[in-house]
């Protein structure tokens, strides 16, 4: 494995790296160790138009669906100097609750897509179950693809290639399961498997208040 | 006061007069000049010719010219003020078209409707009587018209041509007219028309019906046709019958018809073989026409066929180039269909590294600035 900051070779169980120094607590000293919302698309650098954002929405959205245990956080912005895309891809990972709609997802499912407008650097960070299917080779081999758009400036067009890059490295390696959309809700009462929220959670149902007259 | 001699007193007076009589020659007014000026508007000078009424104007009475204008009064907007004096250069169409009416020099003949192309079932045959008239004209009437259908200015142009035609062509034309809802009886018997003209020497027989040339009859002596290749003939009759299309008016499709037969006639001698000497008459057989031109089709010039098609090309490409675009760009923004099926991965064990707890940095980077 190679440090996420110099790309040292480390060892698979190493709390920090050995020539930098790099770990987990280190990058909190720089960024903090509280938890963040992550989104979909954190765009910075105001570089995607509207039309890309919402395209791109789309895009994640439906790779969400389709990989429902993985989700595809975008940052896109200037870094501080001493950052690079890999630290925050890392730190991203490890303190970022994704937003998302459907079933609640791990962050080691997580796929971190990091550029830096000022450095003109990309990066992938990966969570721990996602580490041997999209490998570094592989990553390198979809990042050799997309540069191209990323250098014509359609960085909506790349980052939407990355992800059917994913997909298919991805599809390679997982088990196609049926989803069955007309499955009813286990129980009548259960409104959390129907998709309903209840507003106030000391709400009760009106079945259970007492009657009341009124007069 | 002395009294004066009348010697002197004669000289005087003489001379009082003839200073007088100078005078008077300068202060003469000048001779009295017809004014065509009216004294009160609307009122004609006096002596002024009576005035014209004009045709349109029944009742009407035409003001006099205003100051400056010509002496002749206008005759109305529609007619040219066009001198008739020989010697003010030659005559115009114009001007003769006013002795011809409806003469072949007319310059602007009247406009003449086209009725609708006879029915197959409608077409009624030539009555035998008027056949066994063509059957007794002389050898020499090229133009048979048994029921006086051409007029006679035709009729004096076409004869002069085909007796010329006939003076200097080896072969004979000969042109039965018929009128535009008329066939050949099936028990016509050609070969006796103009005497048996046809069957002698070689001969070209039009059967042709007044006003629809598309269903002219060509029929030739055997030795023609034998002696050319049937799309030799083909075309020439395709070509007659075309080039009479071009015109609207019934005789002057009949007078092109005539003037185009005869020329390729002209130019079809130079095919035939020496001319042989026939002890026996020889039939008339039928030239096939092309069967495009059965139908009354009119006769465009190749060019507008031409842009139409270029045009319409033009505008399926553009079409299919621009479908071509959206179709991409549609895809590119394509919405995703529905979910119907979902990928799971394993949940592998990974030791924790760096101190990450859900990633221990994997993946990797790379630049795409500009090298």
């Amino acid at each position: 494995m190679k440090c996420p900051h110099c790309s040292s070779e480390i060892s698979a169980t190493a709390a920090a790296c050995t020539a930098c120094g790099f770990s987990a607590g280190a990058i909190r000293a720089h960024l903090g160790a509280e938890w963040v919302r992550l989104d979909r698309i954190t765009d910075n650098s105001q570089r995607l138009s509207l039309r890309d954002t919402r395209h791109l929405e789309a895009v994640l959205d439906d790779f969400e669906r389709r990989f429902p245990q993985c989700f595809v956080a975008l940052f896109l912005g200037p870094l501080p100097t001493p950052l690079t895309v890999m630290d925050l891809g890392f730190w991203l990972i490890n303190h970022g609750a994704f937003h998302t709609e459907s079933m609640s997802k791990r962050n080691d499912y997580g796929i971190a897509l990091v550029v830096d407008s000022l450095k003109q650097t990309v990066g992938f960070t990966v969570g721990y179950a996602l580490e041997q299917v999209l490998t570094e080779p592989v990553l390198n081999r979809i990042l050799t693809k997309v540069q191209p758009h990323f250098r014509k400036g359609n960085w909506g067009r790349a980052i939407e290639k990355a992800i059917k890059l994913i997909e298919l490295t991805l599809k390679s390696q997982a088990t196609k399961v049926d989803l069955d959309t007309d499955q009813l809700p286990p129980s009548l009462g259960d409104l959390g498997a129907m998709g309903l929220e209840l507003l106030r959670k000391n709400h009760s149902s009106p079945a259970s208040q007492p009657n009341k007259t009124h007069g | 006061m002395a009294e004066v001699p009348p010697s002197f007193r004669r000289l005087l007076a003489l001379l009082l007069l003839g200073s007088a009589a100078s005078l008077w020659a300068d202060e003469e007014p000048p001779l009295p000049t017809w004014d065509m000026r009216p004294t009160l508007p609307g009122q004609m000078p006096e002596g002024a010719p009576a005035p014209i009424v004009a045709p349109e104007n029944e009742g009407a009475l035409l003001l006099p010219p205003a100051e400056g204008t010509d002496f002749f009064p206008q005759l109305g907007p529609d007619r040219d003020v066009t001198s008739l004096m020989i010697d003010e250069g030659g005559l115009n169409p114009h001007d003769l078209s006013l002795f011809l009416r409806g003469g072949l020099l007319s310059a602007h003949p009247a406009p003449s409707t086209i009725p609708p192309p006879t029915p197959t079932g409608s077409l009624r045959d030539l009555p035998l009587e008027h056949l066994r008239t063509a059957a007794a004209a002389p050898a020499n009437e090229y133009l048979m018209d048994p029921q006086s259908l051409v007029t006679e200015v035709l009729r004096l142009d076409l004869d002069r041509l085909l007796e010329f035609h006939g003076s200097d062509a080896r072969i004979k034309l000969y042109i039965l007219v018929l009128d535009r809802d008329q066939k050949l009886p099936a028990e016509a018997n050609l070969d006796s028309l103009a005497h048996g003209a046809l069957t002698r020497g070689d001969s070209c027989l039009a059967i042709y019906p007044l006003g629809e040339p598309w269903r002219t009859r060509y029929l030739m002596s055997r030795s023609v046709i034998h002696s050319l290749a049937q799309n030799e003939l083909a075309d020439l009759a395709d070509d007659c019958t075309q080039d009479a299309m071009l015109a609207t008016d019934s005789m002057l499709q009949l007078q092109r018809f005539a003037v185009r037969l005869s020329t390729r006639l002209f130019k079809l001698e130079r095919h035939l073989p020496p001319r042989v000497t026939e002890t026996k008459a020889a039939p008339l057989d039928e030239v096939t026409r092309s069967p495009s031109l059965d139908k009354p089709v009119a006769v465009k010039p190749w060019g507008s066929w031409g842009w139409v098609l270029l045009t319409a090309g033009l505008a399926g490409l553009t079409w299919l180039i621009v479908l071509t675009l959206h179709l991409a760009f549609k895809s590119r923004h394509r919405l995703p269909a529905a979910v119907t099926q979902v990928w799971l991965l394993s949940e592998p064990e990974i030791p924790s590294r760096l101190g990450g707890a859900f990633s221990g940095g994997g993946g990797a980077s790379g630049s795409f600035g500009k090298p």
